[in-house]
């Protein structure tokens, strides 16, 4: 003879459950979301506290149910079409983050997206989860790097510095803090220094040409050769006469678009 | 009469699998497969599924794949997510309700020996088994039940956690390349010693986990909100470590072309190697003009500028002996 004892899932519809013995499971409205619609759960939604169903939105065939607790009515949601409803729905934060599962009867989930559209609210009296189907998750630690555009990083989270960002990693030599060592504690500096050639990297999709730089000049004067390099800032300076010529014939003025070397005196008419 | 409590229901029940994935129709001895697997041999389990794997149903499913006895030792290897693997194990004649916490294999072999992996390679869980004494109906010593072709024991999905996207392991560090300096087309080409590739990446081979700080560096400013818990890095010259006196390696692999004779990292010119002005006249283009008394030819394919002081177009006199006589 063999004991066989009900299934799990059979065992629960006698009873409330996953919701508190305590719940109504019916709103206000009189809408009731029943004792065997929803067979199991398994909630972690992080940072929240006393789960339960908060509302049922249904919309234009989609119908998204919002778990929520004391301070946020919709801290999970699971959506699923009116026309296949499901019998595991997966719940997700507003980050789309795992929230839980809930095991559902399709046939009695159809039934409640039959509901009229629009938003059927629940209390937590009404419709709180049982505590065993409900695991504590502590927004502890990071949980993930966020960008002013919303856009979200987990798991393992690559910095990358570019365009003059120099990222470099030290032993931290700071204070200590909550207890732990200071040399605990590694460190990533940002050192912003800029790309020296960066006017390349701008025109590249330009086809940039690497110009040819004059590095020297170099004089041939009566039978002699000499190179003149250009100083510190990179300028070289031609004069015409010498310190011995107060005033020279020779000049050399400057102008907007070049130098003019000119002879001053009478031209030939 | 069966004792009362949790445990001892699921023995009588194929919970924690799915119904009719476990303990049906299993025989009273003899080889069996999965699907018929003892409902007393299991009695409850759980498993956190890595922060790896996605959040799809099928990051719900976990199947026990094997059960096997060798040295005296029942193995349940439950197949998990991503390929890897988790085994408890049990002595023969253990006692019951034994509660066992296990770590899986490696998920994903080849993804997962990526250097500096910060963390979330594994998936947890663990297990309860009831009553083993009557394993030597079912498996002899060195045999092996395998998952054929019919869905074996499947773990209720309300026993799964799944964790994709709620944490951050740690950070890797890294940075683009620079922009290189690049010989013009008739010119001879820079080279580059340690392999450096247009476009690599300086990646630390290592990850950066625990209390981690951001420290700001040259021209560097950091700003921290603890209302909305947010750091605004900012760049500010001068600020931080101030402005930076020489040049900063981007990794240790960042280093000056072959020959290069000023030791920049980018190859390019320092300030005073190349002429950007001439009295203070810079380029690109620079006009070398004469207007009386001066030639300026030039020999283009000599690179040559000749600025010859002729007086060609000059009225140029001089008194002769016979005009001072005659004055």
């Amino acid at each position: 003879m063999r004991i066989v004892h009900p299934e799990w899932r059979a065992e629960q519809l006698s009873g409330n459950y996953p919701f508190g013995d305590q719940a109504t499971l019916i709103n206000a409205s009189g809408r009731s979301v029943g004792p065997d619609t929803f067979l199991d759960a398994h909630l972690y939604v992080i940072g929240a506290g006393l789960l339960y169903l908060s509302k049922i939105e249904i919309e234009s065939g989609e119908v998204t149910l919002h778990v929520g607790d004391a301070t946020h009515a919709s801290l999970a949601t699971a959506t699923f079409s009116a026309a296949a409803p499901p019998e595991m729905l997966l719940l997700q934060d507003e980050f789309e983050r795992s929230a839980g599962v809930l095991i559902a009867d399709s046939q009695k989930l159809a039934a409640i997206a039959a509901w009229s559209d629009g938003i059927h609210v629940f209390t937590y009296d009404e419709t709180n989860f049982v505590v065993a189907c409900c695991l504590p998750m502590p927004q502890i630690g990071v949980r993930a790097i966020k960008l002013a555009d919303g856009s979200l990083f987990t798991n393992d989270v690559v910095l990358v510095g570019s365009n003059g960002i120099v990222l470099r990693t030290e032993d931290n030599d700071g204070a200590a803090h909550c207890g732990v060592l200071a040399e605990t504690f590694p460190t990533i500096r940002v050192d912003i220094v800029g790309d020296p050639l960066f006017v390349r990297k701008l025109c590249d999709g330009l086809e940039f040409t690497a110009p040819r730089p004059v590095r020297k000049l170099r004089v041939h004067n009566r039978g002699q050769t000499y190179e003149v390099t250009p100083d510190d800032h990179g300028n070289v300076t031609i004069l015409t006469g010498d310190a011995l010529a107060t005033r020279p014939a020779l000049r050399l003025r400057e102008q907007s678009d070049g130098l003019v070397f000119e002879v001053l005196g009478t031209t030939i008419e | 009469m069966p004792k009362p409590g949790f445990f001892n229901d699921n023995a009588n029940r194929a919970y924690p699998f799915l119904e009719g994935t476990a303990g049906v129709d299993t025989p009273d001895q003899g080889p069996l497969t999965l699907q018929q697997l003892p409902n007393g041999w299991i009695v409850d389990c759980g498993f956190t599924i890595s922060p790896l794997v996605g959040n799809g149903p099928t990051a719900l499913v976990v199947q026990l794949a094997r059960v096997r006895r060798q040295n005296g030792v029942i193995y349940f290897e439950f197949a998990v997510p991503a390929g890897g693997t988790i085994i408890f194990s049990r002595v023969v004649g253990e006692t019951e309700y034994l509660t066992e916490y296990q770590d899986s294999s490696m998920l994903n072999e080849s993804a997962s020996a990526e250097e500096g992996r910060c963390g979330g390679l594994f998936t947890t869980g663990y297990l309860v088994t009831g009553s083993l004494e009557n394993v030597d109906q079912y498996l002899a010593e060195g045999d092996s039940i395998e998952l054929g072709e019919s869905d074996g024991p499947t773990v209720d999905p309300t026993l799964v956690q799944l964790q994709a996207n709620t944490m951050v392991f740690g950070f890797r560090v890294g940075n683009d390349d620079r922009t290189r300096y690049e010989a013009p087309a008739e010119c001879d080409p820079v080279e580059w010693p340690n392999e450096l590739e247009e476009g690599v990446l300086h990646m630390q081979p290592f990850c950066l986990a625990g209390p981690v700080r951001l420290k700001p560096g040259f021209n560097c400013q950091i700003k921290q909100n603890n209302v909305d818990n947010s750091l605004t890095i900012s760049a500010v010259l001068g600020a931080g470590e101030g402005q930076p006196c020489q040049q900063i390696q981007l990794s240790d692999r960042d280093t000056p072309p072959a020959g290069s004779t000023n030791g920049l990292l980018e190859g390019g010119f320092l300030c005073n190697e190349v002429i950007r002005t001439i009295n203070g006249r810079g380029g690109p283009r620079l006009t070398i003009m004469s207007v009386h008394g001066v030639t300026v030819t030039s020999v283009s394919a000599e690179h040559r500028l000749v600025i010859d002081v002729n007086l060609n177009d000059m009225v140029t006199c001089y008194k002769s002996p016979d005009d001072e006589s005659q004055s």
